[in-house]
């Protein structure tokens, strides 16, 4: 798959991003980079799908399980098919070029995920943006 | 006309005014405050001051809009024989020329860079006090002065050495860095944390579409102590590079002789001890002295040395 970097549409104005929720924080990737969004029926027996937890891979708490069943982010890369499962999809959402940052150096540098590219300024909230096909899962 | 001279001090963080406020009174300057550029027109409307330092970015009207509001009305009362021209200093901490240049071109003096410090402020009064009746027409001279500055500190350091630092609170205890680092100070409010992060990473802050990182130096230092409900982010700076640093409390600047520090006799481990610069006596406390640029390089930041 295209690094985000490279994918068509990043030097517009303005491009699509799959906004997710994982605890506390609210996270974005390019919206062309997942291929699909499954809730309940996640399938179980197929051998060449991978699984990542998102909250164990951040080393956050497991959900609660009165929480509502966590969504699963499809996605097809260099690892082939991969469920990255998020607490919630909240949509998609389109970003100017201007509302974008790189992450700042000391975070850059200390940020346990290289998959963690930047951020997005909103009103009221911050999204980090991400790039699912750089997941470090170990 | 009063010796002391009167300045307007504009600035929509209360932080900042009180630091900055400090800074001028430590230097016998009268201080009067304006939050938004709207009252800031109003304040020099009611009283002549010999000088306002305006922050450009202000809520409501912005600092470029409220001088020109100034100056119309400064028009009308200088043909009316009411009033002279009040010098206005743009204090920004844009560094480009555009945005410099906008400053001029909406009728301010001239442009001072965040933060303030004390020999600037120094250089200012001393001209203020020399030249008080018509402060405007000499603020080529102040502003040309400034970039004198560091020769003329160095004399008066050759005198009195001495080392300009922001003192604050971490615990119980009472630490400070140089003021050359100092950008701005915030109340640590609005702090978003990123995930994946070190504990003394504690995230960002968004200043006006600024990311800054915050890093907690009680943490950092391996100070064990709560943090009070309200706290300050130092923000500071090198090498371009904006990182802040969460406090109990930015509590004052001040110029401490350096035969007043003494090597340090507080015991930290050695991870720590190596930031530590000295300690000196400041009235009943103990002030630790942060050697700054060795915490940036430290292990645990590393971000310039990368």
């Amino acid at each position: 798959m295209t690094p985000a970097a490279q994918i068509p549409g990043m030097h517009q104005e303005t491009f699509d991003f799959l906004v997710f929720r994982l605890g506390p924080f609210l996270l974005g990737a390019v919206a062309t980079q997942i291929t699909g969004i499954r809730h309940k029926d996640m399938p179980k027996n197929e051998s060449d799908v991978k699984r990542l937890d998102l909250r164990g891979i951040f080393h956050l708490t497991p959900r609660e399980e009165t929480a509502l069943p966590p969504a699963f982010l499809e996605v097809s890369g260099e690892r082939g098919r991969t469920y990255i499962s998020v607490d919630a999809a909240e949509g998609i959402i389109s970003l100017n070029l201007s509302q974008i940052r790189k992450l700042p150096p000391l975070i850059d540098f200390h940020k346990s995920q290289p998959s963690l590219w930047g951020l997005a300024l909103l009103d009221k909230e911050i999204i980090f943006l991400m790039d699912l096909d750089q997941l470090k899962t170990e | 006309m009063s010796d002391t001279p009167r300045i307007l001090l504009v600035d929509d963080n209360p932080v900042n005014l009180k630091m900055a406020r400090m800074l001028l009174e430590k230097q016998d300057v009268q201080v009067d405050t304006a939050m938004d550029g709207e009252a800031a027109v109003e304040a020099v409307r009611r009283t002549p001051y010999q000088m306002v330092l305006m922050d450009v970015q202000l809520p409501g009207i912005d600092g470029l809009e409220a001088t020109r509001r100034i100056r119309r009305w400064e028009e009308r009362a200088m043909q009316a024989g009411d009033r002279s021209r009040v010098a206005i200093i743009a204090l920004t901490a844009q560094e480009r020329k555009e945005d410099q240049q906008a400053c001029l071109d909406a009728g301010m003096d001239d442009v001072m860079e965040k933060p303030l410090r004390p020999e600037k402020i120094q250089t200012v009064l001393k001209r203020i006090r020399e030249h008080p009746k018509n402060c405007g027409s000499v603020l080529s001279r102040i502003l040309g002065a400034l970039e004198e500055t560091a020769a003329s500190a160095a004399v008066v350091s050759s005198e009195t050495p001495v080392r300009h630092l922001m003192v604050f609170s971490l615990g119980n205890g009472t630490y400070a860095f140089d003021m050359e680092y100092m950008k701005t100070i915030r109340r640590a409010r609005d702090i978003t944390p990123v995930p994946g992060l070190p504990p003394h990473i504690l995230g960002i802050i968004n200043t006006r579409g600024d990311i800054i990182s915050v890093v907690d130096l009680r943490t950092l230092m391996g100070i064990q102590a709560d943090r009070p409900p309200q706290a300050s982010i130092m923000v500071t700076s090198m090498k371009g590079v904006d990182v802040g640093f969460l406090v109990d409390s930015a509590d004052e600047i001040i110029d401490l002789p350096l035969k007043s520090i003494d090597p340090p006799m507080i015991t930290f481990e050695k991870e720590y001890s190596d930031v530590i610069d000295g300690e000196a006596r400041l009235d009943e406390r103990l002030v630790v002295i942060l050697n700054y640029e060795k915490i940036m390089a430290s292990e645990k930041m590393d971000i310039h040395g990368r």
